[in-house]
């Protein structure tokens, strides 16, 4: 008889335990959750950097160049693929006109 | 190009404004501009902390879109793909960064009469507006000082706002991999501000 109640008391304190244990993994999980959804909430709210006001201009003559640059890569590479075409020398206007 | 094509692309998707840049409508180029200059801005300074290198990467990301136009096919979100583009310039310019080395040009220790000047800021705040701003500051501070691989999947996620998929697309890593980074980086952040931020004040 004094077994029984042992054992089943024992049962009862693992149960309780069990019960316990998994109350506090609980716990620490919202922690864990809150913390972390706490801080992805104040980084939402971060101020926006945005652009400067000039920032399209300055890119747009960023891109100018960027395709001149382009139109020129393209026709130097054209030009050497095209041997019998010969450029008119460059005059040297010092030597022409002085 | 005429003005009712202009306006016909300025209606167009993304995507389907980069299949006509690559088709030569070099408008188009302008229109990727306009609408990816804020969004590439916020991300590269929150993963920077400095105006000067985030003006610069913001240039050459677009200036990269438009010399590898040709390589881009539609399996990704335009977006995507100069997310991908920007972030592999910054990694870049960081690791080049790491290999300088810095010489510091503070007071002489040595010489009493060398001495920094400390500026006073006279600009009064109330101290809940002086808190809140110090939080800011606390908060941006200690995102900078995340590890690299942490940072950039938690400013793509929580400031940016882009899926895990994205992410994983941008980061060319596995979405748990991408999941993990971010939860552990949260982790990192709270650790590091402790309490200074006060939930109600941000």
């Amino acid at each position: 008889m004094k077994k029984d109640t042992y054992h089943t008391h024992l049962n009862k304190e693992q149960s309780c335990f069990s019960e316990y244990r998994q109350k506090a993994h609980n716990s620490e999980s919202m922690i864990f959750n809150y913390s972390s959804k706490n801080i992805a909430q104040k980084l939402s709210k971060l101020p926006t950097i945005k652009a400067k006001p000039n920032f399209e201009k300055k890119m747009a003559a960023l891109f100018a160049l960027e395709l001149e640059n382009e139109i020129h890569t393209r026709n130097s590479e054209w030009l050497n693929h095209k041997k019998s075409i010969k450029l008119p020398e460059l005059i040297d206007l010092q030597k022409e006109f002085l | 190009m005429e003005s009712s094509n202009i306006s016909a692309l300025h209606q167009m998707s993304d995507e389907d404004v980069m299949e006509q840049l690559q088709n030569g409508a070099v408008q188009g180029f302008d229109i990727i501009v306009h609408r990816f200059k804020d969004r590439l801005h916020n991300f590269l300074y929150r993963y920077t902390h400095n105006h000067e290198d985030c003006e610069d990467l913001v240039q050459e990301t677009f200036l990269r879109v438009y010399r590898s136009r040709h390589s881009y096919q539609r399996i990704a979100k335009l977006s995507t793909w100069i997310y991908t583009i920007a972030l592999n310039l910054a990694k870049t310019m960081y690791k080049k960064k790491q290999r300088m080395k810095l010489f510091s040009i503070h007071a002489d220790e040595s010489d009493p009469d060398d001495r920094e000047f400390v500026i006073t800021d006279t600009s009064i705040l109330q101290d809940e507006e002086l808190h809140q701003k110090n939080s800011v500051k606390e908060l941006e501070k200690a995102l900078f000082e995340l590890n690299d691989d942490f940072r950039e999947v938690i400013v793509l996620r929580d400031i940016q706002q882009l899926s895990y998929e994205e992410i994983a697309d941008i980061t060319g890593t596995a979405m748990g991999t991408v999941k993990s980074r971010i939860n552990r980086g949260r982790v990192q952040l709270q650790e590091l501000i402790g309490d200074y931020v006060k939930s109600e004040t941000i």
